[in-house]
């Protein structure tokens, strides 16, 4: 579904992220790990178009995404949790998710967030608050569900746990595995480890902006340079 | 009373219309980053327009309609021709730009229009006074209050119930993430632009309208009454610069009932003292947000 090929990202004179290829399949779950700094962010930025790529080619359903301007991605199914959940603050839960369903027609749109906030009961209850005044928990669940909003195909979730007391670090988890139990093809960048193992299919590690390691989620969970240096303190 | 219902009265007309030019600029503002020193001369590209449209003989009401159109499609083209190739340059690119557009205007209208005023004709409706209750009310005032309170909650609709206008306020909340939803960036901004454009043209309309010429640096003083009425408001808010402009509307008729006669010519300037208070102690406006504009 995704391929990523020989990516390069750089900000004026500092590459971050140095020649990386990874490849993201049809169904599959699959989560980059590594410290801060180690370029997971702006390798996401990079596939959907956030940040400019200074080489390398990425190709999603077959289609070359660097071909396609941002919002263009949104439209070939890519949806986006961004990091720091970055919710419309001025704007009502409800006009969020309108947002969020801007690739879809009028009627399609509000009955998606009908769907929408069937899943998430508690956007429901705060349907006219500004997202900016909901709690973290409330605000990553609106973050997801706005990603949600035009059912895509492909999923990227950037640290959703990020900040969350570790009762709503569960619930989030949760909703990851349920969504990827229903087919979506999700690729997750997260910092908690032990949780992202025990979801993903297969895993990658970067480290300063390359992969170091890679392989399946629950060989990589039971390898001891990975235990060692990512999972004793978790 | 009377004196309050004065008073009202002329917070209410001077506060929509600053409200009105505020809201234009901070449109923009809240996409892009940086203040348009051009959106005066969209003012005065609105007041060439009414007065060539009554010159060809169309009423003045369709010829406002018509030149509000104009000022709408002259910002979108200042959009297109002079800040879209810019797109992704620093902000003061832009605004430097901005001051660049301003300046080639001026000199256009004095060489291809006249550097004299041209006189704009208003209808009797709106000249002279009504008594209501003892109080003598500009029929002017009345037009721009109707107007300008109408123009409001118009656009207050847009934004709040149209896709588009939920595209926008999602856009200038976080433009990235808004791309990354799938609104289109040309799109928005142009709608932007085009708002900015009509805002310009309806405040124009009310200005002129009491003021009845245009000259080439017309849009000079409200794009300088906007910018104040946006700097106490807050820049990167459209409540913000209600806010800011109804409050400067307060502060100029206060200084104006509260100011002894011979003073009232300083009314300016303690509107300026009062802005440089607010950069002082609260420099991001009543309404401080902090706005991720597009880079």
């Amino acid at each position: 579904m995704l391929t990523v090929h020989d990516l390069q990202v750089t900000y004026g004179p500092v590459r971050a992220v140095h020649g990386i290829s990874f490849h993201v399949d049809d169904g599959e779950l699959v989560t980059i790990l590594g410290a801060n700094g180690a370029g997971k962010t702006s390798t996401l930025n990079a596939v959907v178009g956030l940040v400019p790529v200074a080489a390398g080619a990425i190709t999603f359903s077959g289609a070359d995404l660097l071909a396609q301007p941002t919002e263009a991605r949104a439209r070939l199914g890519i949806g986006l949790t961004p990091e720091g959940r970055r919710v419309f603050g001025p704007l009502s839960v409800r006009d969020n998710l309108r947002a969020g369903g801007s690739t879809l027609s009028p009627n399609q749109c509000e009955a998606r967030m009908e769907e929408v906030m069937g899943r998430f009961p508690i956007l429901q209850q705060r349907a006219e608050q500004e997202a900016g005044t909901l709690s973290g928990g409330e605000q990553q669940m609106l973050a997801i569900a706005r990603a949600l909003m035009p059912n895509p195909t492909f999923l990227i979730l950037d640290e959703p746990s990020l900040g969350l007391a570790p009762k709503i670090v569960s619930q989030v988890f949760e909703l990851i595995a349920e969504l990827k139990s229903e087919g979506t093809t999700i690729l997750l960048v997260e910092q908690n480890v032990k949780k992202s193992l025990a979801v993903a299919d297969r895993a990658y590690v970067m480290e300063l902006g390359r992969i170091v390691r890679e392989g399946a989620a629950d060989e990589l969970a039971a390898d001891p340079v990975i235990h060692e240096a990512y999972l004793g303190a978790v | 009373m009377d004196t309050f219902f004065q008073f009202l009265i002329s917070v209410l007309s001077l506060g929509g219309v600053y409200a009105l030019l505020a809201l234009g600029l901070v449109v923009v503002f809240g996409l892009l980053g940086f203040l348009n020193f051009a959106h005066g001369d969209l003012m005065t590209l609105f007041g060439y327009g009414l007065f060539y449209l009554i010159a060809a003989g169309v009423a003045f009401p369709a010829a406002a309609a018509g030149a509000i159109v104009f000022a709408g499609i002259c910002a979108l083209l200042m959009e297109r021709i002079a800040f879209r190739p810019l797109r992704g340059r620093s902000p003061m690119t832009l605004l430097i730009t901005s001051f660049a557009i301003s300046g080639a205007l001026h000199v256009a209208f004095q060489i291809f229009i006249s550097p004299k005023p041209r006189p704009i004709p208003i209808p009797d409706v709106l000249s002279g006074y009504l008594t209501v209750g003892g109080v003598f009310i500009s029929r002017a005032q009345i037009f721009a209050i109707v107007i300008a309170v109408s123009c409001l909650l118009l656009l207050n609709l847009f934004l709040a119930r149209t896709r588009m206008g939920v595209a926008l306020r999602a856009s200038a909340a976080d433009f990235d993430v808004a791309r990354v939803m799938g609104i289109r960036a040309n799109q928005v901004i142009a709608l932007a632009f085009f708002v900015s454009g009509v805002l310009a043209g309806v405040a124009a309309l009310l200005w002129i309208s009491q003021r009845g010429a245009v000259f080439p640096t017309l849009g000079l003083t409200p794009m300088i009454k906007a910018l104040i009425a946006a700097i106490i408001g807050g820049l990167a808010n459209p409540k913000g610069a209600l806010y800011g402009g109804f409050l400067l509307g307060v502060l100029e008729a206060a200084f104006l009932y509260l100011l002894p006669d011979n003073l009232v010519l300083f009314r300016d300037a303690a509107v300026l003292l009062v802005l440089i208070l607010f950069l002082m102690f609260r420099p991001n406006g009543i309404i401080a947000v902090n706005p991720e504009p597009m880079r």
